[in-house]
């Protein structure tokens, strides 16, 4: 078990695939957070709406995006978009032809549903005293929403998010299923390439430990600083 | 010192000329069925590409036809060693491992790999074309090697890169031929693109060989021969085009 494990992080191919895979990764998962977190925002607030014709559209792409595994999703949207007639000739091609794009977009929009049901419930539970008292400032909806109920909000949504964080970037393991090479394709081809399984998946799963372990620092963090007025004295 | 060693080589070389048996029939152990090579006809006789070619090679030697003992592969070796045939011509691949315990005779055939694209994709000119082959086949490794200028897409099973190849997304794939054919059925858009790849041996193997017991080296040299012959004088070429469209040789 020794000599192949030797033998496999002796070599620097090995090393320079494991880095390759720990960008794709650290990338798939910030651009998909940052797209899906940005997305999310009007989403929610158009889920709280009492209008039904704001509210229901949301609730059916919320619905669909958590009712069906991601990896369905992706092959949906990988394999979807080969099927879209003279795609293949139109400009969008270069995008669509290489794995990354169809990824990110079926990464984000699975990440948006979450995170417009964690955003929803957080607005939600927004103590009707702090809407009445900034009704009665003579503040519009808007400004309401900007200093008062979304700010509070996020700060209520950060445990629930951190998680969200943590499940995203396991998620894009996935990724390697559509030819990307992240940390699991990197594992995946040094356990190809030595035919030794347990070397190589152990290894990259140490690297998804210390990513979620960088997560979880980074969110006590920004707990401690956003979350202070709600620590015990 | 060198003198002596000649001396004794000369010995050995007329010694080995002296044992020279002549054999009047070789018992062949084969794994059966493993269609198309060795199958059973609908009237019960053994036919297929191996028997047909096996056939040849012992009336080369014998002036008869093999006479064919039906073996499971898993106890193929151990019959050849406890002598209940003589020769294994049942599609073994020439390994290292085995050759510790049989002796084989040059190839005979081997599974050739191919690239297949829709848009006329040409290996030499692989710059900046997207690639497939499944992680870590043969094809891989070598596509690894030799195509350093493409963008290599690594497949985890064979049919999500046909649906890539088909949608567009990869320029060509690179696959065991038999199976890009059989993958792509009657597909009149995607096709085979240059020769066959066969070398080299160090990545594809040394193809499929007939084994021997280790000390007959002397019937080893005569199937070759014989191996040899009918490769050269048209009847390999004849017994191949029944059974493949595509060449097999080695």
């Amino acid at each position: 078990m020794f000599d192949a494990a030797i033998k496999i992080f002796s070599n620097s191919y090995t090393w320079a695939h494991y880095w390759e895979g720990l960008v794709t990764t650290v990338q798939l998962t910030l651009l998909s957070l940052l797209v899906g977190g940005l997305l999310a925002v009007p989403l929610a607030i158009m889920r709280t709406s009492k209008n039904k014709l704001i509210n229901w559209p949301v609730w059916v792409f919320t619905y669909v995006f958590r009712g069906t595994p991601l990896l369905i999703q992706l092959y949906m949207i990988y394999y979807g978009v080969t099927l879209i007639e003279g795609i293949q000739e139109s400009f969008w091609w270069e995008i669509f032809k290489h794995a990354l794009y169809p990824t990110l977009i079926a990464f984000s929009l699975n990440t948006a549903a979450y995170t417009t049901e964690i955003f929803r419930g957080a607005i939600e539970a927004t103590p009707r005293g702090e809407i009445e008292a900034a009704k009665a400032y003579g503040m519009g909806w808007g400004l309401r929403m900007r200093r008062i109920i979304l700010p509070s909000a996020f700060r209520r949504a950060i445990p629930a998010y951190s998680n969200e964080v943590i499940f995203m970037m396991h998620a894009t393991s996935i990724a390697s299923l559509v030819t990307i090479i992240d940390l699991l394709g990197a594992a995946r081809d040094i356990y190809a390439k030595y035919y030794a399984p347990f070397e190589a998946f152990i290894f990259v799963g140490l690297i998804y430990l210390c990513l979620t372990f960088g997560i979880l620092a980074i969110f006590k963090r920004i707990e401690k600083k956003m979350l202070a007025h709600l620590a015990p004295r | 010192m060198k003198k002596v060693l000649l001396a004794l080589a000369g010995a050995l070389a007329v010694a080995s000329a002296v044992e020279a048996k002549d054999y009047d029939l070789i018992r062949v152990g084969v794994d059966a069925p493993y269609p198309p090579f060795e199958y059973k006809a609908p009237d019960g006789t053994l036919t297929g590409f191996e028997i047909e070619l096996g056939n040849e090679v012992c009336k080369e030697v014998t002036g008869k036809e093999c006479e064919w003992v039906i073996q499971a592969w898993d106890g193929i070796i151990p019959s050849l060693l406890a002598r209940k045939y003589d020769m294994i011509f049942s599609s073994m691949s020439i390994n290292a491992e085995r050759m510790e315990t049989v002796l084989f005779s040059d190839p005979y055939y081997t599974t050739p790999s191919a690239f297949f694209s829709a848009t006329g994709f040409d290996p030499a000119m692989s710059k900046g074309k997207r690639v497939g082959a499944q992680r870590g086949t043969t094809q891989d490794t070598y596509i690894t090697e030799f195509l350093t200028d493409a963008e290599i897409v690594r497949y985890t099973t064979a049919d999500d890169m046909v649906v890539d190849l088909k949608g567009g997304r990869l320029d060509a794939m690179f696959v065991d031929a038999p199976v890009g054919l059989e993958l792509l059925g009657d597909d009149t858009e995607v096709k085979q693109v240059g020769d066959f790849v066969k070398e080299p041996a160090r990545i594809f193997g040394e193809g499929v060989g007939a084994a021997f017991r280790k000390r007959d080296t002397d019937l080893e040299d005569q199937v070759s021969a014989a191996l040899k012959k009918l490769k050269e004088n048209g009847t390999y070429d004849a017994i191949m085009k029944k059974y493949f469209d595509f060449d097999i040789k080695i």
